[in-house]
């Protein structure tokens, strides 16, 4: 008994002793969200609609040059690629201009309809400076146009056979950026805005110049397969003594931007 | 040990308890938000039935992430499904926190929280003096409340985020624990 009361005494005295020591404290808590949602822009400057006429023996031979046609301005949160595709309804086919409306009877024997989309050449003013994981002949379409006298696929657009709009492999031209995920200055570049980076050469602005050469016969010497190699003018593809329908022919040029991923 | 001193501390919390930080704009980006006053705190220490001259407070803040599997130096993810750019790191927000004498430690001007999850941020330090209320200088810790002393025992936390361009898309959190405590 008398133990039991030493106990309690104890006990009573520590509680006593941890009442008379306890810090008094309190505390409220603020929760921060963040979102950071992200942001690819791309202003495009340009025609509706880009007309390349040819009425004249010299332009057949010389072609036309839309210089600075269009003005491409990027703004992203992100890293990212831009490119260019070739695209057309497809009612003469996939990976071939759109016919509108044939002239006459459409020409002789060896007279096609069927243009491929790579016979557009593109130039862009600022080199791609963030590709260097690309493997195919032409990263970008910074070469300057070739003469027409030495034909070349280093401006031919990047065309999808299937026409579905898939994006161009690590073989094919990428105007900023290029195919895959290894990274800023291999593959992406990094997000920014041409509203910040100043110069109008850095990585966010890109004059596009477009350029047709029919040459005569009008085969259009230019047009080159995606890997910038594989000859598709009219010769190449269909035989000899070929050469385009006179008529009025539509495609359009998709840019792409998206996140480096 | 020292026995306890005051009678009672508590703080009052004015204002949301969950602030967002949306960046939907690329001016947002460049440019930041702040959100200003977007947490008051209301200081109560009360010594009125001990008398104890001693009585003092500090007030200091701490960040958490919430999460072990965070680094130590990162907002919390809650979404994210980009893979291109660093998650943002603590480090991205300024707080500013004042009142009209001007008492916290930082001088009433935005200032970069630390780099590091739970690294203290004293506001009111424990500088074994007592500056009673109503002296209206730096560091004001004596008993005191906001009915009585408003400009000294009212906080006003102003919070400013620039995330800048680069960083991976997501939604992120942090939480910021205010810590009234009684100086023994």
């Amino acid at each position: 008994m008398r133990t039991t009361r030493l106990l309690t005494v104890a006990g009573l005295a520590m509680l006593t002793s941890t009442a008379a020591f306890a810090q008094l404290k309190d505390e409220k808590d603020v929760t921060i969200t963040m979102d950071l949602q992200p942001i690819l822009q791309l202003n495009m400057s340009t025609p509706n609609q880009i007309d390349f006429t040819f009425d004249d023996i010299n332009e057949y031979y010389g072609g036309i040059t839309k210089y600075g046609a269009t003005i491409l301005k990027v703004s992203s949160t992100v890293n990212w690629d831009l490119y260019a595709i070739a695209r057309s309804n497809g009612n003469v086919g996939a990976g071939f201009w759109d016919q509108q409306i044939r002239y006459g009877t459409g020409g002789s024997g060896g007279a096609t309809n069927r243009l491929p989309l790579s016979l557009l050449e593109l130039r862009q003013t600022t080199v791609n400076a963030n590709a260097t994981a690309a493997t195919g002949a032409f990263a970008d379409y910074s070469t300057a146009f070739p003469a027409v006298a030495s034909p070349a696929g280093s401006n031919s657009i990047y065309v999808d056979p299937a026409n579905v709009g898939t994006p161009p492999s690590a073989a094919n031209k990428y105007i900023a950026g290029h195919a895959g995920t290894t990274a800023t200055g291999a593959d992406g570049v990094a997000g920014g805005s041409y509203l910040t980076a100043g110069a109008l050469t850095s990585d966010y602005y890109y004059s596009i110049d477009y350029r047709i050469v029919p040459g005569l016969p009008s085969i259009f010497p230019m047009a080159f397969a995606a890997d910038g190699t594989t000859a598709e003018d009219l010769v190449s593809a269909n035989g000899a003594g070929s050469y385009a329908q006179p008529g009025v022919y539509t495609m359009y040029v998709q840019y792409m931007i998206l996140e480096d991923q | 040990m020292s026995a306890q001193q005051c009678d009672l501390v508590s703080i009052g919390l004015v204002g949301q308890s969950n602030i967002d930080f949306t960046y939907d704009t690329f001016s947002k980006y460049l440019g930041g938000i702040t959100q200003n006053g977007a947490t008051k705190l209301r200081v109560t220490v009360d010594n009125s039935i001990n008398s104890n001259p001693d009585c003092r407070w500090n007030l200091v803040i701490y960040v958490e992430n919430g999460s072990g599997a965070t680094p130590n130096t990162d907002w919390e993810t809650l979404y994210s499904q980009s893979v291109s750019g660093p998650t943002p790191t603590i480090d991205l927000v300024q707080l500013r926190v004042g009142n009209r004498c001007n008492t916290p430690l930082q001088g009433n001007q935005f200032f970069t929280i630390p780099p590091v999850v739970s690294t203290p941020i004293v506001v009111i330090s424990n500088t074994g003096i007592t500056i009673p209320a109503g002296s209206c200088v730096t560091n004001v810790n004596g008993p005191g409340n906001p009915t009585t002393h408003y400009d000294e025992y009212t906080f006003d936390i102003d919070y400013r985020i620039v995330p800048g361009i680069g960083l991976k898309s997501g939604i992120y959190q942090l939480r910021f624990k205010y810590v009234l405590t009684e100086v023994l």
